[in-house]
């Protein structure tokens, strides 16, 4: 399990934008992250992969500090998918056996077991039928999975998602989501920062809030709602429908 | 962004492209001025006739100018596809971001100030080649500047480092033998003597980015994605810097500033074999090494009884490469 003990940090001196956060992911559970702009979500999800250090405080995974670990090591137990996009260059396959890095030896080649866990990356996110194809002539969606599937194929238990839904087609974002929720039963941990409140609401097993850098609320689904948070933190009222058994959330501005 | 790349089978593609890299070198030694046939050259050397004139052609002339355009051209294609891949710029190579420049100029500080330490310009140069290729990084990391940043800091060090050559060679004629050659880049005046020490530098700077070719693939997708696969990104991205600068200050050290062929050659391999290192570095060593070769067997030929300095005729390929290169991509970020 992955423990954040009293966080802080800093991207330039005196403008802290994490101020002490502790907080811990359940094991084999979605955790999702929501929280206005800037409230320093993403940068909380990159310290937990400790691409950014911490001015104060520690990450654990399973009670060991993840700084002790060689970046290989640590790169078999945590995956993180970032924001940003990535090299458009490439073929499907040759980005998704990049996942394979962390379990390969200097100067080997792909072995017979890293050849199939690509393939069953590739099918897991539905994109094998695309190995050949360049990035650049894909869809952001299937660019996304691409995305997943390389995160799948570094083969960890625990998987960090910042934003995997942003400019996505509404079907795209459910897509991912039902992908998501595939992976945690698979057995993984999900971690990921979402803008979409009610897919955070609908998909999570866990919520935190995050506003200014802090931690405000933590719980599940319903206890989120219960608290009235959202409409504080985000300045929004949120009213919830019924509609077919399912409830339907809806935002208006304050 | 290409989308009609060929992608041809990659191990097929080097093999041809070995071929060719021995095609270029027979080329390269038996024609010129007065055409050698190998045959001929053979012979004298299996009689140990040295004062034939075949022998005395390939030897003293063609063979040390055929061996420099082989290591520079391999060298610079190398470290211009080490230097892409690290700035995930693809304008960049080592002329055009400035670290020939670095180099050159520490060539002529050397020559200036030990003229007979001929064989310390390959340290001289990897020096220079090395601050400069350090200092564009930082500035490309430091100020999160944008594509064109870099290349137009890349020009102002040129013009910098172009000036300084001048100013030593006006205030110092005599540093440097076939300065004007060393300044256009050349590969005439060679000997078997200059190409001493630097093949080491250059077998160095080759073996470095072929361990490091896997690598390479991982720090294209950027800094956070390859330090989560696992990645030391500080020790590899310095590492790749130095066999860049190795590779390119080794070339500059005999060859003068030739420059685009670490811009020309990466992006045809790319279009013909794709974007994976693991194929393009070797690719590109081949490609390089025969390109420069075959250049400068036309600039030598191809207007006889003149001889042009290959480095013009690669200005000639290489200029209007890199505007095509800049029209692309400012359109396909447009796009």
């Amino acid at each position: 399990m992955i423990r954040v003990s009293d966080i802080s940090y800093s991207y330039m001196p005196g403008r802290e934008v994490l101020h002490g956060v502790t907080t811990s992911f359940p094991e084999n559970k979605v955790t999702t992250i929501i929280g206005p702009n800037g409230c320093g979500k993403s940068t909380l999800l990159k310290i937990c992969a400790d691409i950014l250090t911490p001015s104060s405080g520690s990450v654990t995974l399973d009670d060991v500090d993840i700084r002790t670990f060689k970046p290989k090591e640590l790169a078999r137990k945590i995956a993180i998918l970032s924001q940003k996009e990535l090299a458009l260059d490439e073929t499907v396959y040759e980005l998704v056996s990049y996942g394979r890095y962390p379990h390969q030896r200097y100067g080997a080649g792909l072995s017979p077991l890293d050849k199939e866990r690509i393939e069953s990356a590739m099918e897991t996110t539905h994109v094998a039928e695309f190995r050949n194809r360049m990035l650049s002539q894909l869809s952001g969606g299937q660019r996304q999975r691409v995305y997943i599937a390389m995160a799948i194929a570094q083969d960890t238990g625990i998987i960090l998602l910042d934003e995997p839904t942003t400019y996505m087609d509404i079907s795209v974002r459910f897509e991912i989501m039902e992908l998501v929720r595939s992976l945690q039963q698979s057995g993984k941990t999900i971690v990921m920062v979402l803008h979409d409140i009610d897919l955070a609401l609908d998909y999570s097993d866990h919520i935190l809030v995050m506003k200014d850098g802090n931690l405000v609320l933590e719980g599940t689904s319903e206890d989120i709602i219960a608290s009235r948070k959202i409409d504080e933190v985000f300045n929004v009222r949120m009213s919830i429908l019924d509609h077919d058994e399912r409830q339907i959330y809806h935002f208006d501005k304050r | 962004m290409l989308k009609k790349e060929l992608h041809l089978n990659r191990r097929l593609v080097i093999i041809i492209l070995a071929g060719l890299v021995i095609l270029a070198a027979l080329l390269g030694v038996c024609l010129g001025a007065v055409n050698v046939s190998p045959l001929d050259f053979i012979d004298a050397l299996i009689h140990g006739e040295t004062g034939r004139m075949a022998y005395r052609i390939v030897m003293h002339v063609r063979l040390p100018r055929v061996l420099g355009g082989l290591l520079a051209g391999g060298a610079l294609a190398v470290s211009g596809c080490i230097l892409q891949s690290l700035l995930q710029n693809p304008l960049a190579s080592p002329n055009v971001i400035g670290v020939n420049g670095g180099a050159g100029i520490c060539v002529l500080i050397c020559a200036s100030f030990f003229p007979a330490a001929v064989s310390m310009y390959p340290m001289a140069a990897f020096l220079g080649a090395l601050l400069t290729a350090i200092l564009v990084y930082l500035i490309s990391m430091g100020s999160r500047s944008s594509k064109v940043t870099l290349i137009l800091t890349g020009i102002a060090i040129s013009s910098i480092t172009g000036a300084g050559m001048n100013f030593i060679l006006t205030v110092n004629p005599d540093a440097y033998v076939g300065a004007s050659d060393f300044l256009i880049g050349g590969l005439s005046g060679l000997t078997m003597k200059s190409l001493r020490f630097v093949w080491i530098y250059i077998l160095v700077g080759l073996i470095g980015a072929f361990m490091l070719r896997r690598e390479l693939n991982l720090i294209r997708l950027g800094q956070d994605t390859a330090k989560s696969l696992g990645l030391n990104v500080p020790v590899i991205r310095f590492l790749l810097l130095v066999f860049a600068a190795l590779l390119a200050g080794a070339a500059i050290s005999f060859a003068g500033m030739i420059g685009f062929v670490g811009l020309i050659i990466p992006h045809a391999m790319r279009f013909i074999i794709g974007h994976d290192n693991i194929y393009l570095v070797p690719a590109s060593a081949l490609a390089g090494s025969a390109f420069v070769v075959l250049c400068d067997l036309v600039s030598r030929t191809a207007f006889s009884p003149y001889e042009l300095p290959v480095g013009i005729l690669l200005a000639f390929i290489g200029g209007p490469f890199f505007i095509y290169l800049v029209v692309r991509y400012r359109k396909a970020n447009r796009d």
